[in-house]
């Protein structure tokens, strides 16, 4: 095998598409959560009000922010860019990435989003770090974002994807079963093997540059004791002062931390490893947090890359009681309604493990699932969920139902367990129901037939 | 027409994946730069990871550095990183770390920030370091040591200040 294919077989192999997708999610929520957090106002006019003399604009900022200078000041030589944003330069971009973000995270336009998200977040880092001080955290997840904005993040999880999926059924006027879990692309995993490779690097760069700062005295417990009392006086943890008196403990942390740094390489390379690398590493990065007050809370969602978290998803719902193999509840429906395929498709596209099947009544009919307990006509009339003993229920007790077993849309059940849920849920569904007829928007024979009998 | 449409297909996934391996590539080069050639952060956001590298031993002492601003008549005040409006690291690779140099040119744009946001003209700085000492058995305060001091303003030949 050539260098070539090689190369592609270990990179572009198909992969499910659905966690290259969750990643997409946890990592933009992440990144939106640390621009909420920001103190906006109070940076901004902050950094703005430092002499020019303390501005030394990163390279990437001065890339990002090349534009402006060429149209401003004409062709000047490269060390000369020094476009210094203003506040309300600031804010706009602030309130660009940020939009951006929000449309990353549901997964509208998902790529152009996430390419101006992860372009905005960098440039507003790069700014905060242009006045002769600078952390590591942050790097990490800007690097990601960009990789994110050039892979199919978007092709599953998304607006983006539903609506694709909503027009097809509508388009062949049937719903078109399918599987998000089972979705794999070629494109799918690079992105995630990418980040852990970049993990792998900087964490070896922490051990490494130990190592040939200090040797293995780095491991004599005194260092350690020596930089937990640093940050423990420093920022105020009563913890890492503490700790900074145990020698033994500290000794023995000292080890375990060169070892974690410099084997990190082997959970990328192995990848059942990552279920001794992954909870160590967040613990290594809590107790850091706890007695150092190191803020690497960035490193805990890049850890997802790592996960495959499918089949533990699956496990947990078997454990309680919500998927057996062979015993999955039905939803029955009117397959010939649009808003009743959009409505199951929708559902579908939620059910990630795989919990339920979908019966259009045109197709397979109702009688190998309840007999002849319920007319045809009833079903129609609104959604059936069905369970392997016999178990029935209908319009909205069938959709909160069928919600159980779709945990992505467990917040909704808070919803329609909400006192008086049962007396209103009823009538909103009867309601929605008995206007789909009246719509007459349908060309189906079903709706037809609603709008006849009615 | 299935047959040239399968050709574009195939065309178009060749293209991306020669663009994401460049991606790839070019990711893992930084990165490597970096981690073995480190330049932070001129290639930020591709950093290497130096902190805490240097060991350190038995009766080692944690430095605690404070600054000392001195003023026209000769009182002297604490300088915090909330009085120049600074966090931490930005107080500790500035002012601080410029003092420890005596670099008075670097440090005249802090002294004026200082003195428009605290209405006080400041003459002199001094970098003083509060240590303590690390053993197996705890800790303990060492001797304050003076690091440095600078005058702020040209001093004449009789000593004093123009």
């Amino acid at each position: 095998m050539n260098l070539w294919k090689r190369w592609r077989h270990y990179w572009f192999y198909p992969a499910p598409l659905i966690y290259l997708a969750a990643c997409r999610i946890v990592f933009v929520a992440f990144q939106l959560f640390q621009l909420s957090i920001l103190d906006r106002r109070g940076e901004f006019s902050r950094l703005s009000a430092l002499p020019n003399e303390l501005y030394f604009p990163l390279p990437i900022l001065r890339l990002l922010t090349f534009p402006v200078e060429w149209a401003t000041a004409g062709a000047v030589h490269w060390r000369d860019w020094h476009f210094r944003p203003s506040v309300e330069v600031l804010e706009g971009v602030y309130w660009v990435t940020y939009a951006a973000g929000v449309l990353a995270l549901i997964g509208l336009k998902t790529n152009p989003s996430l390419f101006l998200f992860a372009t905005g977040s960098i440039f507003l880092q790069a700014f905060f770090y242009s006045f002769k001080d600078f952390h590591h955290p942050e790097a990490l997840l800007m690097i990601t974002l960009i990789a994110l904005a050039f892979s199919p993040a978007g092709r599953a999880l998304s607006i983006d994807d539903l609506r694709r999926r909503l027009a097809l059924a509508l388009k062949r006027r049937k719903f078109v079963n399918f599987d998000l879990a089972r979705r794999r692309s070629v494109l799918a995993w690079w992105p995630l093997l990418l980040v852990q490779w970049l993990l792998a690097l900087v964490y070896f760069s922490a051990a490494l540059s130990k190592l040939k700062t200090s040797g293995f005295d780095w491991a004599n417990g005194y260092t350690l004791q020596y930089y937990l009392l640093q940050d423990g006086m420093r920022w105020g943890s009563n913890v890492g002062v503490w700790l900074s008196g145990q020698h033994t403990l500290v000794w023995l942390m000292s080890w375990m931390s060169l070892i974690f740094e410099g084997t990190f390489f082997l959970a990328v390379l192995l990848p059942a490893l990552a279920l001794v690398y992954i909870p160590v590493g967040a613990s290594f990065h809590a107790g850091i947090y706890v007695a150092m007050r190191a803020p690497f809370f960035h490193y805990f969602p890049l850890y997802l890359a790592f996960i495959p978290w499918l089949p533990a998803g699956r496990v947990t719902l078997r454990w309680l009681g919500l998927s057996e193999s062979g015993k999955k509840p039905a939803i029955l429906f009117d397959g010939q309604c649009p808003l009743c395929i959009r409505s199951v498709t929708i559902l579908r596209y939620f059910d990630w493990f795989d919990c339920l099947t979908f019966r259009d009544l045109e197709q397979y009919g109702p009688s190998s699932l309840i007999g002849d307990q319920v007319s045809r006509q009833d079903l129609r009339r609104e959604m059936h969920f069905v369970t392997a003993d016999g178990f029935v229920q209908k319009g909205f007790f069938a959709f909160r139902e069928a919600l159980k077993y779709t945990p992505p849309l467990w917040p909704l059940l808070v919803l329609l367990y909400l006192p008086f849920a049962t007396v209103f849920g009823p009538k909103v569904y009867g309601a929605v129901a008995a206007r789909r007829a009246r719509w007459q928007r349908c060309e189906f024979d079903s709706c037809a037939v609603h709008s006849a009998r009615q | 027409m299935r047959a040239s449409t399968g050709r574009r297909l195939a065309f178009l996934r060749g293209v991306t994946i020669a663009r994401s391996s460049l991606i790839i590539f070019s990711c893992l080069v930084l990165q490597s730069v970096a981690v073995f050639h480190p330049v932070s952060p001129r290639l930020w956001p591709f950093l290497d990871y130096p902190m805490y590298g240097r060991a350190r031993y038995e009766g080692d002492a944690v430095t605690r550095y404070l600054v000392f601003g001195i003023f026209t008549d000769a009182s002297e005040t604490r300088i915090l990183p909330e009085d120049l409006d600074l966090d931490f690291w930005k107080f500790e690779y500035g002012p601080v770390q410029m003092l420890r140099r005596g670099d008075v040119e670097s440090l005249k744009p802090y002294a004026q920030l200082y003195s428009d946001r605290q209405n006080k003209r400041l003459v002199g700085l001094r970098l003083e370091n509060h240590p303590f000492t690390l053993s197996d058995q705890g800790v303990h305060a060492a001797p304050t040591q003076v690091v440095n001091s600078v005058s702020l303003e040209p001093v004449n030949t009789n000593g004093e200040r123009q």
